[in-house]
């Protein structure tokens, strides 16, 4: 294949990691953001997504499609469940203290990861995606005769590749129109602001936190539903989209939505990109380097605030 | 109608009030009093439930509300204008005033009643409200905690850095809601501003009440104002 066709399939599944990168980033953003609690057990919660959603879908059944729709609601509910009792059980009893919610979700990390292990295996499973049509994509070339259209050999897309990308473009839209204009969004926004005068004009922080980290773990979780057709589920698979989400919330600006969900983009394209023409050990190396260069020259982030 | 009964409350180990006490009447403006770092902002806090209290008690209507978690305290119709306005700078204007009134869910008439005495903010409902002038912000600061319908209102320091055709608007405000017979905590630092609007002074000094005046012994002494005041 020439480069043209290969580079716009590299693009391609790029623009995969970036949507599912950017619903687990903006999950993390949103936690940060608001709560200003560095979550280190988001991957795991994106891994229980990915777990329940094998579970599910072994569990119903009967065609992949009803599996796969049901846990599309179950996993992220679930997990984002979880996450409201381990903040009522752990971080509200904390106070929210930055430094030793780190240590707190560090340990819920492990509590999260092993007890996968011992309930759902060691073994790697896969999840049937709910359908998965190849899509041979066609390319433009000038030739003697003018433009020409071809079909390179081995050029296309599955359809739920493209569903994935377009059902996290809705999810994150419908989001930011949540947050712009519901109330709770509203609350969200006074509450990322200005946490005592939002408490002194009546918002119940605690319980808005709650809601926040749910939301944060739904988030992860329903990047791991979409993805799990097409990576398998896995008890140690929550390492890497950790690693990447906090290279996307440092790179977009801690707390910032939009922030986030352009580096989110920025990142995964070149994720694709440079796994596809070198190797994906490489695309992390840049992507961590991105970081450190960020950190020295801009530290508030791409889209970030700079702090008084 | 809010009473502070020999209240103690500390920032870690370093205590800020020392058995303090006080009362705001309705239709009243009780003006607190005192040197920078006398406390004033830490009873404000603590009537919040900003800041808990170690000993005392806060009650409003003889109910006793030191006990209530914070967010719960705006709901007794106790609105906060705090000092440096503090307003949710990243949110639009009509975005601020809708946080006040959520508190009681009020709506359109509450709103209304807030800006008629702002009437320059209704020309300003959609602009961030960091981007206003420090006058806008202090209005807007008022305003907000309007939307809460008060009873009590608490205003720190409300004219601190404003023209003098801005301190009048919110002086007019004051009295305004003086004839509202809302009972007003003003705490401010102008003498001129003291002696034009307190019914009743509260002097403190390092976290302890110190002494009391009515309106007529400061009227007609301010030189007890001044001496205390170190101006």
């Amino acid at each position: 294949m020439e480069f043209g066709p290969h580079f716009l399939l590299a693009t391609l599944e790029g623009a995969l990691t970036a949507a599912v990168l950017a619903l687990t980033a903006v999950g993390l953003s949103v936690v940060f953001g608001i709560m200003r609690v560095v979550n280190v057990a988001h991957g795991e919660f994106f891994m229980l997504g990915a777990v329940i959603a094998w579970f599910v879908s072994t569990l119903v059944g009967v065609h992949p499609a009803i599996g796969f729709a049901l846990a599309l609601v179950a996993a992220p509910v679930a997990v984002g469940a979880l996450a409201i009792v381990a903040d009522r059980l752990v971080l509200r009893r904390l106070n929210y203290d930055p430094e030793r919610t780190i240590v707190a979700t560090i340990g819920l990390l492990y509590c999260i990861q092993q007890l996968t292990l011992m309930t759902f295996g060691p073994d790697a499973r896969p999840v049937v995606p709910p359908f998965n049509q190849r899509i041979a994509l066609p390319w433009f070339e000038f030739g003697e005769q003018g433009l020409q259209v071809i079909w390179p050999w081995g050029f296309g897309i599955t359809t739920y590749k493209l569903a994935v990308i377009a059902f996290a473009v809705i999810i994150l839209v419908g989001l930011w129109q949540f947050l712009a204009r519901s109330r709770f969004g509203l609350v969200m926004r006074a509450t990322q602001l200005d946490r005592e005068m939002a408490q002194a004009f009546g918002i119940p922080i605690d319980r808005v936190y709650g809601l926040v980290f749910g939301l944060g773990a739904g988030l992860a979780a329903l990047g791991a539903v979409l993805i799990v057709p097409i990576r398998q589920a896995h008890y140690l698979m929550g390492h890497e989209p950790l690693l990447l989400s906090f290279i996307v919330v440092i790179i977009g600006g801690l707390g910032s939505i939009p922030g986030t969900i352009i580096a989110a983009v920025l990142i995964g394209l070149s994720d694709g990109i440079i796994s596809v023409f070198f190797s994906p050990t490489l695309a992390k190396i840049i992507a961590t380097l991105l970081v450190a260069f960020v950190l020295v020259f801009r530290p508030q982030g791409l889209f970030g605030l700079r702090s008084a | 109608m809010l009473r502070l009964d020999r209240i103690c409350a500390s920032y870690g180990r370093v205590q800020a009030l020392f058995d303090f006490s006080l009362e705001v009447r309705a239709g009243e403006i009780l003006c607190l009093v005192g040197r920078n770092g006398a406390g004033k902002s830490t009873v404000i806090k603590a009537i919040m439930g900003l800041l808990p209290i170690s000993s005392g008690t806060i009650e409003m209507d003889g109910k006793r509300i030191s006990d209530c978690p914070p967010h719960r305290i705006a709901g007794l119709r106790i609105g906060l204008v705090p000092q440096g306005r503090r307003l949710f700078a990243e949110l639009t204007v009509a975005e601020n005033l809708e946080i006040g009134l959520m508190v009681r869910g009020s709506g359109a008439e509450t709103r209304e009643m807030a800006l008629e005495l702002f009437p320059r903010l209704r020309e300003r409902l959609k602009q961030v409200a960091g981007t206003l002038s420090g006058g806008e912000q202090q209005m807007l600061a008022t305003a907000r905690a309007l939307c809460i319908e008060p009873r009590v209102i608490l205003l720190d320091e409300p004219t601190e850095g404003l023209q003098p055709s801005m301190i009048t608007q919110i002086r007019n405000a004051v009295l305004q809601l003086k004839e509202r017979n809302v009972g007003i905590l003003l705490v401010e630092q102008r003498v001129d501003a003291v002696l034009e609007l307190a019914d009743r002074v509260c002097l403190m000094e390092t976290g302890r009440n110190v002494e009391e005046y009515s309106r007529r012994e400061v009227n007609a002494f301010p030189a007890l104002l001044i001496d205390h005041l170190g101006i």
